[in-house]
């Protein structure tokens, strides 16, 4: 498990330094939907664990990490009403339980991208906080 | 007094009915405790104080078991969710859903995750038909979501808009991705972030 862990972070750790615009992280995001489809795959593996030991933990909140960096940098400098550490938390939350629903569900995809849509949307400037569409 | 039915599909006995609940009982307790692969039907025996020739007098096997502990789970989880969501109309009753979720699960600080999430995740690649009992009650607890929100877009608490349905599959999708968090860290507070950041985002809908 200690493999799949390590590949998880570092396939993480290269793919989402070089996003920097909200394109970039629907492209991250398709292949992360990609790698949950493929039963194979070190994601598939992470993300279907659920014992708790401590190097799960820490590879949760390394990965955390490395997201918030990401909603940190595509936030940009100015002030922020968007909180990267708990976006990041969401979008953890996403991916874990979008692949829940879609191991019982008849469509492998539909939660998680629902779940994803939901996590990202203020990163694509989906909605604000008052309901209006951000330009 | 003749009441449910046995695996052979012979009627069973008032007793005979209270010994399998105690034994569904024990074992959905087992279950949520310590997962599904790591509960043996010893362990399911010992714990309902019964025999070996009467768990199997009741089942024919740990599947057969299982399934039943998946709709004693699933009957005890719509129940409370029914009540919980049924009448939500506003944001306030979300939140106070939410509040419900996070207290409950903080009593145990996490450590468990939901009993339905983690049947779901224990079974699902092993046994079809529970697979799609699962599937059902997830589809069914996803309904009480939407419909909530369906009321909250009809008196005009959120735009008429949003699509009901994907906010609750996202929102289910939180849920349970919060438990396998907090479960994780043994520590409720990834569950809560989860949690109000996806309210946060149907909030976002709200008409001003």
């Amino acid at each position: 498990m200690t493999t799949y862990f390590a590949d998880v972070l570092a396939f993480e750790d290269l793919y989402l330094s070089n996003v920097n615009t909200p394109v970039q992280i629907t492209l991250w995001r398709d292949r992360v939907v990609g790698e949950l489809m493929n039963p194979h795959s070190p994601y598939s593996h992470v993300v279907r664990l659920t014992t708790a030991t401590p190097e799960r933990a820490h590879f949760l909140e390394l990965w955390r990490s490395l997201l918030a960096k990401t909603v940190e940098r595509l936030l940009g400098p100015c002030p922020q009403v968007v909180d990267p550490d708990r976006t990041a938390v969401l979008i953890l939350a996403a991916l874990h339980g979008g692949t829940t629903l879609s191991r019982v569900g008849n469509d492998p995809r539909g939660p998680i991208n629902a779940a994803l849509d939901l996590a990202l949307a203020a990163l694509n400037g989906d909605h604000n906080a008052s309901g209006s569409e951000v330009p | 007094m003749a009441t449910a039915d046995s695996p052979d599909g012979r009627r069973l006995t008032a007793r005979g009915a209270k010994t399998k609940s105690r034994i569904v009982a024990a074992a959905a307790k087992l279950m949520y405790m310590q997962g599904v692969a790591a509960t043996t039907l010893d362990d399911v025996i010992a714990a309902s104080g019964t025999s070996k020739s009467q768990l199997y007098h009741h089942f024919d096997g740990k599947d057969s078991l299982v399934r039943d502990v998946v709709e004693l789970v699933g009957r005890q989880i719509m129940e409370r969710e029914e009540g919980a969501l049924g009448h939500v109309s506003t944001i306030g009753g979300l939140h106070r859903w939410r509040d419900a979720l996070i207290q409950n699960n903080a009593l145990q600080h996490g450590a468990y995750g939901c009993a339905l999430g983690s049947l779901a995740n224990d079974v699902a690649d092993h046994d079809a038909v529970a697979r799609r009992m699962l599937g059902e009650l997830f589809s069914a607890w996803q309904h009480l979501l939407a419909e909530a929100l369906r009321r909250l877009q009809s008196n005009g608490s959120i735009v008429s808009g949003a699509d009901a349905d994907q906010l609750a599959t996202g929102l289910m999708a939180a849920l349970q991705g919060g438990y396998l968090l907090a479960q994780a860290a043994r520590d409720i507070g990834p569950m809560s972030a989860a949690l109000d950041m996806a309210l946060a985002h149907i909030e976002s809908f709200t008409v001003e």
